[in-house]
């Protein structure tokens, strides 16, 4: 009985979850057709690439709060090279993605090198990255000369299935090997757990921090390029809401699989992503879904840290 | 000291970066607008400050401790919208505030416990209860500002003036003198440091670091209730959104203010000061007549800069 209540605990999140989206699959209409598999699939590809980001820098015990300046940043510098250039996709992306690659180089200076704190260092940066991505339009939206094959970055199918959708799982599976057979993902994990030891023991500390906050940039500039593709614009307020989301998907990840895992990342943004179409396809008011995922975030952080608390046989902070 | 004389000079010169700042901005915006000395200009800078600094010093609490705060923006609309709703509903100016403030202090609780009693990540935590205090303020207000006939005795607080000097600055100095007092003269202050220095020897020194958090959080929230209020009295109506500009403010002058510390450290004179330093720079840029986005990038400069002007004095990380 002991061990049934401690496994239900362990998993009730996961739990919570299937159970909405049971509750979807029964009570709303045309919810378990194709068309709504490709609708939750779609809308869950920006914030998996995002998560997948922060899965590196948490792994490493970090924090990064500039994802969403950064993804918006880099959204706007895309678009901003190509209507400037007269419509050049190829020089947009390599430039959106060279900012996202600086921004998340410069958090890893702050933090790896210069021994910042991570969460003022990236407070500090992700206002500086606002006000850059203004810089470009002053507030207004960039749309001019978009040519298709920006918007097939998104929106292209490959035969049948959507091009980007290949991209994810293929960004995913290599992400997974570099988490499980390379010695870089035994890096980060050991980083995070105790930076200290993981220097005695010939880790590169500094470099694997480094790597990490130049591939949540990375990702999250690019999070960004895919939602400007999506809609062929980009405005100032794009990334906005992907830090809350990014980081409930992830600490949801946490919670099935004890530790920050791509598998587990890729997963909970297909949760959350159901969830999300469930809620607008029920036509429920649009606060409530924050309410929702805030409430999840909470029970995922509760539930990943009784775990480890139960894990290590001790309460945390108490001797 | 360093035999060096110009080490030295330098080395002092990094310990006050927070004066030698507020001169350097002084005299620019002196020099670049005729306004920016006048004595209106000057109640600006103040009724800005007051706002941001009791927020400010509320936070300066909890990230003593070590811990951090990112709810307490949107903690601050929702008792913004709560004050104007008790007004509407017919409550006197005291009891709305009373009422308001409770129900802060109720969700300041919440992350308390959270955080102090379980021992979560306190990012993680005021990261999820932000969004669902956001929730909250739209669930009451849908979104839409609140209207209501507010009496004079409410209004006064962020409006009217004693002798030249708004009763919102008088609020300020009261606040800072009484936070001064419990951080620097109190055992709670002084247990406020050891937690946030190194939470697992309190505990062996006999130090209630569950309770010390908790309170650290209650203490916070009855700030933001304070800075609500007056923030609400001056515009005269309960917005849903009035917090969210103060979030990445509040944040660096409370960090600024421990970047230029001397112990790494925060302090209250050290947040005063960065409130000081930021209400400056946010009249200024509107004084020049500057896009409201030059004050992000100039503030995201403004806290890496004076992060690197003490970098000599921090410690390695591992």
């Amino acid at each position: 009985m002991k061990r049934l209540m401690a496994f239900l605990f362990k998993n009730s999140i996961l739990l919570i979850v299937l159970a909405v989206v049971l509750y979807f699959c029964l009570r709303v209409p045309g919810f378990l057709s194709i068309t709504t598999l490709k609708n939750i699939l779609m809308n869950s590809i920006a914030i998996s690439i995002i998560a997948l980001g922060l899965t590196f820098v948490l792994s490493v015990n970090k924090w990064d709060v500039s994802i969403g300046s950064t993804a918006s940043l880099s959204a706007m510098t895309t678009c901003y090279l190509i209507q400037v250039s007269g419509g050049s996709t190829f020089l947009g992306l390599v430039g959106g993605l060279a900012v996202a690659l600086l921004c998340g180089f410069l958090n890893g200076l702050l933090v790896a090198k210069l021994h910042f704190e991570d969460i003022v260092a990236t407070i500090a940066t992700q206002s500086l990255f606002f006000g850059l991505a203004f810089l470009y339009a002053g507030g207004y939206e960039i749309y001019k000369n978009m040519r298709p094959s920006f918007r097939f970055i998104f929106n292209g199918n490959l035969g049948v299935v959507p091009f980007v959708l290949v991209l994810t799982v293929v960004i995913y599976t290599i992400a997974d090997i570099f988490f499980r057979k390379k010695k870089i993902g035994r890096w980060l994990y050991s980083t995070g757990n105790n930076p200290r030891a993981a220097l005695f023991s010939a880790v590169p500390v500094e470099r694997v921090i480094m790597i990490a906050y130049l591939l949540s940039g990375l990702f999250a500039g690019f999070a960004g390029i895919l939602g400007a593709s999506e809609h062929g614009r980009a405005w100032i307020l794009l990334g906005q809401g992907y830090l809350l989301t990014g980081y409930c998907v992830v600490f949801l990840g946490i919670s099935i699989f004890e530790k920050p895992t791509p598998f587990g990342t890729l997963l909970s943004a297909f949760f959350i992503s159901t969830i999300r179409t469930g809620f607008v396809m029920e036509n429920v008011i649009y606060y409530l879904s924050d309410i929702v995922i805030g409430l999840l975030l909470l029970g995922a952080v509760v539930v990943s840290n009784e775990k480890k608390i139960v894990h290590q046989n001790y309460k945390v902070g108490e001797l | 000291m360093s035999s060096n004389g110009n080490n030295g000079f330098f080395r002092r010169l990094s310990y006050n970066i927070g004066l030698v700042i507020i001169a350097l901005m002084f005299v620019f915006f002196s020099l670049v607008s005729d306004f920016f000395l006048s004595i209106p200009n000057v109640l600006n800078i103040l009724h800005h400050g007051a706002i941001l600094g009791t927020l400010a010093l509320g936070v300066t609490y909890i990230i003593i401790l070590g811990e951090m705060d990112i709810s307490f923006a949107n903690l601050m609309s929702f008792a913004s919208v709560l004050v104007a709703i008790f007004l509407r509903y017919g409550y006197s100016s005291l009891v709305s505030i009373v009422f308001a403030t409770a129900i802060s202090v109720l969700l300041g609780t919440a992350n308390g416990f959270f955080v102090g009693y379980r021992g979560y990540s306190s990012i993680a935590v005021t990261l999820a209860t932000s969004n669902l205090f956001l929730g909250l303020n739209y669930t009451v207000s849908k979104g839409r500002p609140i209207y209501a006939a507010m009496p004079d005795t409410f209004l006064a607080i962020g409006q009217n003036s004693i002798i030249g000097v708004p009763i919102s600055v008088i609020l300020l100095i009261i606040v800072s003198v009484v936070t001064y007092f419990i951080i620097h003269a109190t055992s709670y202050g002084q247990k406020l440091y050891a937690v946030g220095s190194d939470q697992d020897s309190a505990r062996v020194m006999g130090i209630n670091v569950r309770l010390v958090k908790l309170v650290a959080f209650i203490t916070a929230s009855i700030y933001v209730a304070i800075s609500a209020v007056i923030s609400t009295s001056r515009l005269g109506s309960g917005q849903p959104i009035v917090g969210s500009p103060y979030f990445l403010e509040t944040l660096a002058a409370v960090f600024f203010g421990k970047a230029i510390s001397r112990q790494n450290v925060s302090t209250v004179i050290g947040t005063l000061t960065g409130t000081v330093v930021l209400s400056i720079l946010f009249n200024g840029v509107t004084l020049l007549g500057l896009p409201s986005y030059i004050y992000q990038l100039v503030l995201g400069l403004v806290l890496i800069f004076a992060m690197l002007a003490t970098i000599k004095r921090r410690t390695k990380m591992v």
